[in-house]
């Protein structure tokens, strides 16, 4: 077994270069996290070091690239398959058969292997009973997991995993670590690209710091500086900064006795209040109906019982390309300010107005979809998952910005896994789970949330 | 009545060529009567969506009619609109292929076995790896379009903006979005793929083993292209 070294001196698209000089090395067995902001560079590695960027996506690299013996660049991206197992950010983008057995058994028809392994491994990932279901019936936890059982099926020498945990919740995250720790003791090498760096505490052994597409610092977890990680936006010590509580105690919105069935789920609310400037964190795992309940809210839900909400509501979709309509950033704001009859938020600085709104990096998208639902003033803004793939300086901005919006009397309810983002901004939560809704205290909620994660803080 | 993917394939596939090949009425009235029954009977539960599109597909076909075909003695006189026999007969004759069509389809989706038909399209009928690839992946986004399609409008409805996106530029909006997620997602789902090898894939033997399910449905079919050839040669 070998594992991966990477002299890389410039890889990118066309003339623009992304990567500009990354040293990457992890030995056989080793776990290597792979980390930095947002934008600078990690997924492009990862590309780069499988052959894709050059081979599939015409790309380009400089350098020289040994993963587990092979030469990804040029000679060998056809043998890299054999040798590695790949586990992408968002499932949907990656689950490609319509059925769940056919999954993991397209890894193994594509590299000439006994299909019956298929079973052992939807054994090993909890997902047998769900062999002939259709991909898209499960739910977000059991779509990681086949993606894992899918990666590992044919028993590769080196686990790619690119940010694995955005979108699943803390049990989800918890199991997710359990495997990657079991694959490590059975001596598989693994590239972690991650900047929650925090969620994986005693699972790696090495990092790699990048910024600005190069490395710029590689060592050992004990020689790690958690405050210089921390000022390249990874997040170590998961410590969240709680603000002030600004709630006026005005009544913004109210349901009672409401119950909205749907595919043979049901979400029950007994009694929920919403006063004016609260911020309202939904908890729960995937599935429980948190989604739902937002939705409720937004009014794109009709339930049985009682429900107001006073003044306007704007929902917040999890995918915020979903909002977009023109095929501009400056015409998007533009249709905000008509539509909705106020100037947006502003924009960060470095977003042109004449890109299309869905060239912009994930946080960007997410920043515009802010400002637009801004542009409609609501006393209600409905935010699901709003931190999901952003590095921790974006999760600062996103909750510095929310807390002022808050203190202006904007009420605003939120769903999420991020304990950090519970921490730092909710002042009541819910836990929304097999479609009840139960209010708990925020710090019960924290540490319900980091024990599911098997995190120790 | 279970059949193999590949006589589902090939029946469906035949039934449509005789029905656009065919001219006789007749021809097209026993095509019909002998597919549509069995295909609302073995359809009934997955083919709403068949339905839907062909009751869609009538009402632009007696439009087309009526518009191009509106000729000879007038049958319905209804105010401004005269429908004539020629427009009847049109519309017949391309109701009667429509139907036959739509109970091929139907039979075929009604029996397929999703995960047979992939297989044996692959294995059996030899069709290209990539096309197959293409066709599961498309299976797939089909129930992820259904879901970003209902968001999207959602959406549009909350930013002030038409819920049905019937004028050209709701429409190009609409499409843009649902567009603009399904490449970025196709696009890492070709990755991924081929990251776990869909270009090493080999084709192995499926052997085509017919039953009696099988049997029904080619005798069914060679009974239809009798009609059709009789019709031809007399």
């Amino acid at each position: 077994m070998s594992g991966v070294e990477a002299e890389i001196s410039g890889a990118g698209y066309g003339v623009k270069a992304i990567l500009h000089d990354v040293r990457l090395s992890a030995k056989a067995g080793e776990t290597l996290a792979v980390v930095g902001r947002s934008g600078v560079g990690k997924t492009t590695l990862m590309l780069s070091v499988t052959g894709v960027l050059d081979n599939l996506l015409g790309g380009w690299t400089r350098g020289k690239v040994s993963l587990a013996g092979l030469d990804p660049i040029k000679r060998d991206f056809k043998e890299v398959p054999r040798k590695i197992g790949i586990v992408l950010q968002d499932p949907d983008r990656q689950l490609a058969m319509p059925f769940v057995l056919d999954e993991v058994a397209f890894t193994l028809r594509n590299l000439g292997l006994p299909e019956k392994r298929a079973w052992g491994a939807l054994l090993r990932f909890g997902l047998a009973h769900k062999a002939y279901a259709e991909v898209e019936t499960l739910s977000g936890g059991e779509k990681r997991r086949l993606t894992l059982a899918a990666s590992l099926v044919h028993e590769p020498e080196i686990l790619i995993l690119d940010e694995p945990s955005a979108s699943i919740d803390p049990w989800g995250v918890g199991d997710l670590k359990r495997y990657v720790q079991t694959m490590a003791e059975k001596g598989l090498t693994i590239l972690l690209i991650e900047h929650k760096l925090g969620f994986y505490r005693g699972v790696f052994d090495r990092i790699l710091l990048l910024e600005a597409g190069s490395s710029t610092w590689a060592g050992s977890v004990e020689e790690a500086d958690p405050r210089i990680l921390e000022e390249h936006g990874v997040d170590y010590t998961l410590i969240g900064r709680p603000r002030e509580r600004v709630f006026t105690g005005e009544r913004v919105a109210f349901l009672r006795d409401c119950e909205f069935s749907y595919d043979g789920f049901t979400l029950r609310v007994d009694e929920l209040d919403i006063r004016a400037g609260e911020r309202i964190a939904l908890i729960g795992p995937n599935g429980g109906g948190k989604t739902t309940l937002l939705k409720i809210l937004g009014g794109f839900h009709r339930c049985s019982g009682e429900i107001s909400v006073a003044g306007r509501a704007f929902y917040v979709p999890q995918h915020p390309d979903y909002l977009f309509v023109r095929p501009s950033v400056g015409d998007e704001v533009r249709d905000a300010r008509e539509k909705g009859g106020h100037e947006p938020l502003g924009l960060p600085t470095g977003i042109d107005a004449g890109s299309s709104p869905y060239r912009l990096s994930h946080g960007q998208r997410r920043w515009l979809s802010l400002a637009i639902a801004h542009a409609f003033r609501p006393r209600l803004l409905l935010l699901d998952e709003p931190t999901t793939g952003l590095d921790l300086f974006l999760v600062e901005q996103l909750t510095d910005v929310l807390w002022r919006l808050s203190k202006s009397g904007l009420s605003i309810v939120f769903s999420t896994h991020d304990p950090r983002v519970v921490m730092s901004l909710a002042d009541r939560v819910l836990l929304v789970a097999d479609g009840r809704v139960s209010e708990i205290d925020v710090d019960e909620a924290i540490s319900m949330m980091l024990e599911a994660m098997d995190i120790e803080i | 009545m279970k059949s193999d993917p590949t006589t589902l394939f090939i029946y469906a596939l035949s039934v449509t060529v005789l029905s656009m090949v065919s001219r006789d009425p007749r021809v097209l009235l026993a095509l019909a009567l002998l597919n549509l029954p069995l295909g609302t009977y073995l359809g009934r539960k997955r083919g709403v969506i068949f339905f839907l599109l062909y009751f869609l597909g009538l009402f632009g076909i007696f439009l087309n009619s009526v518009a191009f075909s509106n000729q000879g003695t007038a049958v319905l006189d209804v105010g401004p609109l005269v429908v004539r026999e020629g427009a009847v007969k049109a519309f017949l004759r391309v109701f009667l292929r429509l139907s036959s069509i739509l109970g091929a389809a139907l039979i075929f989706y009604g029996l397929a076995d999703i995960r047979e038909l992939l297989d044996a399209l692959e294995c059996t009928m030899r069709i290209p790896r990539g096309f197959v690839f293409s066709l599961a992946v498309g299976l797939r986004m089909l129930a992820l379009l259904q879901r970003d399609a209902g968001e999207i409008l959602e959406m549009r409805a909350q930013r002030g903006h038409s819920r049905r996106p019937l004028t050209p530029g709701s429409l190009s909006s609409f499409l843009r979005t649902l567009l603009s997620v399904a490449l970025e997602r196709g696009l890492w789902i070709g990755v991924a793929a081929e990251l776990r090898g869909l270009s090493l894939r080999e084709r192995r033997p499926r052997p085509y083993r017919p039953g009696l399910g099988d049997v029904v449905l080619l005798v069914l079919l060679a009974l239809q292209l009798t009609i059709t050839i009789l019709s031809m040669v007399c």
